[in-house]
């Protein structure tokens, strides 16, 4: 099953970032996005999730979906602890109870249960795009949209959200958007990768399609080799 | 915007009074005139005197009444006018040159049409609704063009509904900017109080005192008033203080 995104158009001020633009989101996987920085990749998330509306283009089947949106920047409200960012999102869905178990455990798959009622101001950049994820995470959403979710994090740490977040996706398969400008996370989260031309308005270069699980390529990094060298490659 | 006062801070403040006092008390020695400086002590006798008095509470509370009503006003009124202000924007560019205006006006104009306007009780409430009323407006209306939209579109995505849009995103990004127009407009519209009650002579007033005092060339008891009306503005910015910190716990 996909989601198909057709004869896409969208400009800002006469910069035409697509036009044509057809793409497909295969649902239940992750739909990894590689680009270079202005090619439009944030834009195509935000008309995704209606943030934005396309000029042009049929993207009917979106419209029912609830999405999760894990922005390129923490979006985090100052006013709200830790706790209750991540509550913010849950409080219209489940009773108390619920809301109280599900914010705690997202707040422990990321790290940062010591960290529960800290306002964002006393919180690292990583810290805050930790919150960022749970919050995403904790969403009960048809869509998981990420715009370069581990940025700002070490190596570790990047490392053990990655995990993390392959674990919950198998128990809870989403359908992910997931925009990246790193080859290492598009070929150990991807099981399509979309990477866009360098021009405008931008196309689809070259789409990569990867069977293997997520599990074992993180348990077998070396065998995703190959797939970061085509990666490059198209990447120039 | 740390406002604790750490005890350094306040040995600073005590040192800084005790100068004060040193000075006067020299200057006053030098003139040696207490119908031109009263001495700190003669003011103190003075101010003492004023406060035991029968009509002293009422006084003050009338003052203070006048104040606060007028503060009200420009409360809501601010807030209303504020909100329309920053939400819509061709009511925002009609409204401007209104509070321009507003704001250019000397406070002795305000004062002497509102003379002619009102009875001599509520000239104080009318100059201090003007002086404030401006601040408290267009801080609101500040607040509301400083929300961040990337957090409204946060919103939108995880469908939180308008009511808590505004409840946890909308008023939150207000506050801090509301609460440093109150915390001027108090201040302000205090002193305008005192001048409009100074020219309009309401039978109770802390500026018809003070008047009268400067007529009977009572100066201790100018000096005497005008202490209480420091203290009063201190203290009001004291109360305002501890709520702010109160309720926007987030900062600092
Ligand atoms: N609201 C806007 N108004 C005008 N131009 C915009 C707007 N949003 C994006 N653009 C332009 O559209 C182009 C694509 O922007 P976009 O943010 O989608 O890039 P990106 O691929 O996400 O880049 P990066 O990897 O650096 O995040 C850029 O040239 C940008 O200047
Ligand atoms: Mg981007």
């Amino acid at each position: 099953m996909a989601l198909r995104i057709k004869n896409l158009k969208k400009s800002f001020h006469g910069l035409t970032i697509f036009e044509n633009f057809d793409i497909e989101i295969n649902e239940k996987e992750i739909n990894c996005i590689l680009g270079p920085s202005g090619v439009g990749k944030t834009t195509l998330l935000n008309i995704l999730s209606g943030i934005i509306d396309a000029d042009k283009g049929q993207l009917s089947d979106l419209k029912e979906k609830t999405i999760s949106y894990i922005f390129q920047e923490p979006r985090l409200l100052a006013w709200k602890t830790v706790y209750g960012n991540i509550s913010f999102v849950l409080k219209n869905l489940y009773n108390r109870q619920e809301i109280e178990n599900i914010t705690n455990k997202y707040i422990s798959i990321v790290g940062l249960k010591n960290f529960k009622d800290y306002y964002p101001d006393k919180l690292s950049g990583g810290m805050k795009q930790r919150v960022s994820i749970a919050r995403a995470f904790a969403y009960p959403s048809d869509i998981l949209i990420m715009d370069e979710p581990f940025k700002s994090l070490d190596f570790k740490l990047k490392k053990s959200l990655i995990v993390s977040f392959v674990k919950l996706w198998e128990i809870d398969k989403r359908t992910v958007m997931f925009v990246t400008h790193d080859v290492e996370e598009a070929a150990l989260l991807g099981n399509v990768i979309y990477i866009l031309k360098d021009s405008q308005p931008t196309e689809i270069e070259k789409v990569v399609h990867i069977n293997a699980r997520q599990i074992d390529r993180i348990l077998n990094p070396q065998k995703t080799a190959k797939t970061k060298k085509t990666l490059l490659k198209y990447l120039k | 915007m740390r406002t604790s006062t750490t005890r350094s801070e306040k040995y600073y403040i005590l040192i800084s009074l005790i100068l004060l006092l040193a000075l006067w008390k020299i200057i006053s020695l030098i003139i040696d005139a207490d119908i031109i400086l009263p001495s700190p002590e003669n003011t103190f006798i003075s101010f003492y005197n004023l406060v035991i008095t029968r009509d002293f509470s009422r006084i003050l509370l009338f003052s203070l009444i006048r104040g606060f009503l007028g503060f009200m006003i420009s409360f809501f009124l601010g807030i209303t006018f504020g909100f329309l202000s920053g939400t819509n924007k061709y009511f925002g560019k009609l409204f401007e040159p209104f509070l321009i205006i507003i704001r250019s006006t000397p406070i002795m104009s305000i004062i002497l049409i509102a003379l002619i306007w009102f009875r001599a009780t509520n000239v104080p409430v009318f100059a201090s609704f003007l002086v404030s009323f401006p601040i408290i407006c267009m801080n609101v209306t500040e607040g509301i063009k400083n929300i961040d939209v990337n957090l409204i579109q946060m919103a939108q995505v995880y469908n939180i509904n308008k009511i808590r849009v505004f409840k946890e995103i909308y008023f939150p990004s207000i506050l801090p900017f509301l609460l440093a127009g109150i915390s001027t407009a108090a201040g302000i519209g205090w002193k305008a109080v005192i001048a409009a009650e100074v020219l309009s002579q309401p039978e109770y007033a802390l500026g018809t005192s003070m008047q009268v005092s400067r007529i009977y060339l009572d100066t201790e008891s100018v000096f005497a008033w005008t202490i209480i009306a420091i203290l009063i503005s201190f203290l009001s910015e004291r109360v305002i203080r501890k709520f702010e910190k109160s309720i926007v716990k987030w900062k600092g």
